[in-house]
């Protein structure tokens, strides 16, 4: 047999960074399985199957839109109206909650797979993620349209929108696989979870506009990296002009929480089969 | 060709007590091995020997503390049946998950799927959720999968212990024929009977040490028979310790082959040699030695005595005596054997020693078609297995029914 043979070396130190990302491209169909079988568990059985996924931004705008829509924290200085401006906050933040949440658990839920065989581990919280975009897409169609709906032009602007949709998307997953690796370790956090995800959604602007916050301390939004996206994204809807100070910082924090869940997980990464 | 050299491999954890740690305890330690192409390699050891470890590191699941080994080519791994079936999707929807899982691409899997499903028997369920399957062939559809991945090495885990005889006979033939095929098996297992079939060459692990490492008879009999005095011989050096009384005792009884070697293992179609030796302290006495083969359930196969000898059936002078018995090949099953030896006199009927299992020894057999089973893999039960004359007679039409 004279065909060169991949050689593989197992020892202490593991495989380099570089062959740990070619590896996750050689195992690319396993994500896109891995997606599709959540799809299809999550929705089997159910009557009215990926609609469901349209209730988590829209029932909570419609219900905070009516309770709060004459009360004060509303959008300050612009003419959208409150229910509206609350779903252009919502569904990036719907769709980072709900991918965090449940790519979070991926190791650990997955333990029995990830200790009898091997694959880049990152594909478990990655498929968790994509899952939530996918139905990130249906969010956004409801947006969209009443976005249109309630008068506002198609604009150049609008562009953006994508950029900053895949931002959410990088944010979620990065974050994702820090949470997920600390929780093989303490698994407190899968409860202490939904607690801070609570406290993270009413630090970010959604409910209000950022002119609602003392200028002294509005620098403090910037610490938060979804005040970038869910602004960004108001301003290339609806014309709200950009604090570009509040989306830089922001996106530097956003930069810093990737890091930090980039390097826990590669510090986690290889002793996760002993721990789950 | 070398496809895998394992050097050093240690795997060390911390002993916890109540969450401090309390020294450390070693899982594997510097084991070192090779597996050449073609090959087929048993992994034998009791329970916590460190051979789900090894195979763990091996796949990659879990990193070793220090040492190294380089593999060649794709490695498939196979340490549980099942793994990533998800009960609610249908048997369809499983193959394809479980396959990427295992490393196969996509158009691999298309291009095998028929065959997958041939092998696992369940075309008719193929639409349903796996929860629906019975055990069996929720096994089997998973195995199947399994089988169909299409390594140059490849990492068997007791993968044996489930399903039924049928099940288990279609995963050694599939295992057997990757060997024959020229990719590498490294395999896991309690089950004995199925490492003497299947492997060329077997590994020893004891607490994490590698301690023997050879031909598979020679492992498997230091792993069945250990370290006792009893293994393929037995020797008694003083008057106090040997069975026997003042006309008889037992000095020496083994298990050799045609050069005299002592042997802990035959191979099934080979012919040995007993040796008893023992010492006669009263003249006047016809002494019967005999030995008893017994096989691993305790029954007792054979039983032979010196007949045809000169000094048979007559009293026997003062002195020592070593009485050999050729046991012929093509007779015993395989297994583990035991050795009863015993010396007794008649009218009235007194055992003057009698020591039983007093010698153990293995008999394995290969599937290579060359012994009495030919090609056939499956478990026989019987106590004997001679070579018979078959002759078949082959006509096209049934000539009794005109």
């Amino acid at each position: 047999m004279g065909e060169v043979r991949l050689e593989s070396v197992i020892d202490a130190k593991g495989p380099g960074l570089m062959s740990q990302l070619a590896e996750y491209w050689e195992y690319r169909g396993l994500l896109w399985h891995l997606v599709v079988k959540e799809l299809k568990v999550r929705y089997r059985q159910t009557t009215l199957g990926i609609v469901w996924s349209l209730a988590q931004p829209l029932l909570p705008a419609l219900i905070l839109g009516a309770v709060f829509s004459r009360s004060l924290i509303g959008a300050k200085g612009s003419s959208v109206p409150y229910a509206l401006f609350l779903l252009s906050g919502l569904v990036p933040w719907s769709f980072l909650s709900s991918a965090v949440n449940s790519a979070s658990g991926a190791f650990v839920s997955n333990g029995y797979i990830l200790s009898k065989i091997y694959f880049p581990r990152a594909i478990l919280p990655a498929a968790s993620v994509v899952t939530a975009s996918v139905e990130f897409v249906g969010g956004c169609t409801i947006l969209i349209v009443w976005v249109m709906v309630a008068g506002y032009a198609i604009r150049l602007g609008w562009m953006w929108l994508p950029v900053f949709f895949i931002c959410n998307a990088l944010l979620a997953f990065f974050i994702s696989i820090g949470i997920a690796s600390l929780n093989v370790l303490y698994r407190d956090i899968r409860h202490a979870l939904p607690f801070l995800l609570q406290v993270w959604m009413y630090a970010t602007p959604i409910l209000y506009s950022p002119l609602l916050v003392p200028e002294k301390w509005r620098w403090l939004l910037g610490l938060n990296p979804m005040t970038g996206i869910v602004l960004g994204c108001r301003s290339v809807l609806f014309g709200i002009p950009f604090d570009i100070r509040l989306g830089i910082t922001s996106a530097c924090a956003g930069g810093a929480a990737a890091i930090a869940g980039i390097v826990i997980f590669l510090r986690l990464q290889h002793e996760m089969a002993e721990l789950v | 060709m070398t496809l895998m050299s394992v050097k050093g491999l240690t795997k060390q954890y911390p002993l916890m007590s109540r969450s401090e740690e309390k020294g450390t305890f070693l899982a594997l330690d510097h084991v070192s091995f090779e597996l050449s192409a073609g090959e087929v390699l048993g992994i034998l050891g009791s329970n916590g020997a460190g051979k789900s470890t090894l195979l763990k590191i091996l796949s990659r699941v879990i990193r070793p503390t220090s040492g190294r080994a380089v593999l060649r080519g794709r490695v498939g791994s196979l340490l549980e049946v099942g793994v990533g079936f998800h009960p609610d999707l249908t048997g369809r929807e499983n193959v394809y998950l479980s396959a990427t899982i295992l490393g196969l691409k996509s158009s691999e899997i298309r291009r095998c799927f028929d065959e997958i499903v041939d092998f696992s028997g369940v075309e008719a369920f193929l639409d349903s959720p796996v929860r629906v399957y019975s055990s069996g062939m929720y096994m089997r559809l998973a195995f199947a999968v399994a089988a169909h991945l299409q390594p140059d090495i490849l990492l068997v885990d007791e993968v044996l212990a489930v399903g039924d005889a049928e099940f288990q006979k279609k995963c050694l033939e599939r295992l057997r024929k990757l060997g024959s095929d020229g990719q590498g098996v490294v395999f896991v297992s309690h089950n004995t009977v199925a490492i003497a079939r299947l492997c060329n060459r077997a590994v020893l692990l004891d607490h994490g040490k590698l301690v023997s490492e050879g031909a598979v008879g020679d492992v498997m009999a230091t792993y069945l028979l250990g370290d006792t005095a009893c293994a393929g011989e037995r020797f008694w050096a003083s008057h106090a310790d040997a069975p026997g009384d003042h006309v008889a005792r037992l000095i020496r009884i083994r298990v050799c082959d045609g050069s005299g070697e002592t042997r802990t293992n035959v191979s099934v179609d080979e012919s040995f040699d007993i040796d008893m030796e023992f010492e006669v302290f009263a003249g006047d006495v016809i002494l019967f030695p005999s030995v008893t083969i017994n096989n691993e359930w305790g029954t007792a196969v054979l039983w032979s005595t010196d007949s045809g000898t000169p000094s048979h059936g007559r009293p026997r002078q003062r002195g020592f005596y070593c009485a050999s018995v050729r046991i012929p090949g093509d007779l015993l099953a395989e297994g583990t054997m035991t050795i009863t030896a015993a010396m007794t006199s008649l009218a009235p009927k007194r055992d003057h020693f009698s020591a039983p299992d007093a010698v153990r020894f293995l008999v394995t057999e290969g599937v290579d078609g060359s012994t009495s089973r030919g090609v056939y893999t499956d478990y026989i039960n019987a106590v004997v297995r001679p070579k018979l004359d078959w002759s078949v007679r082959y006509d096209p039409a049934c000539p009794l029914l005109d």
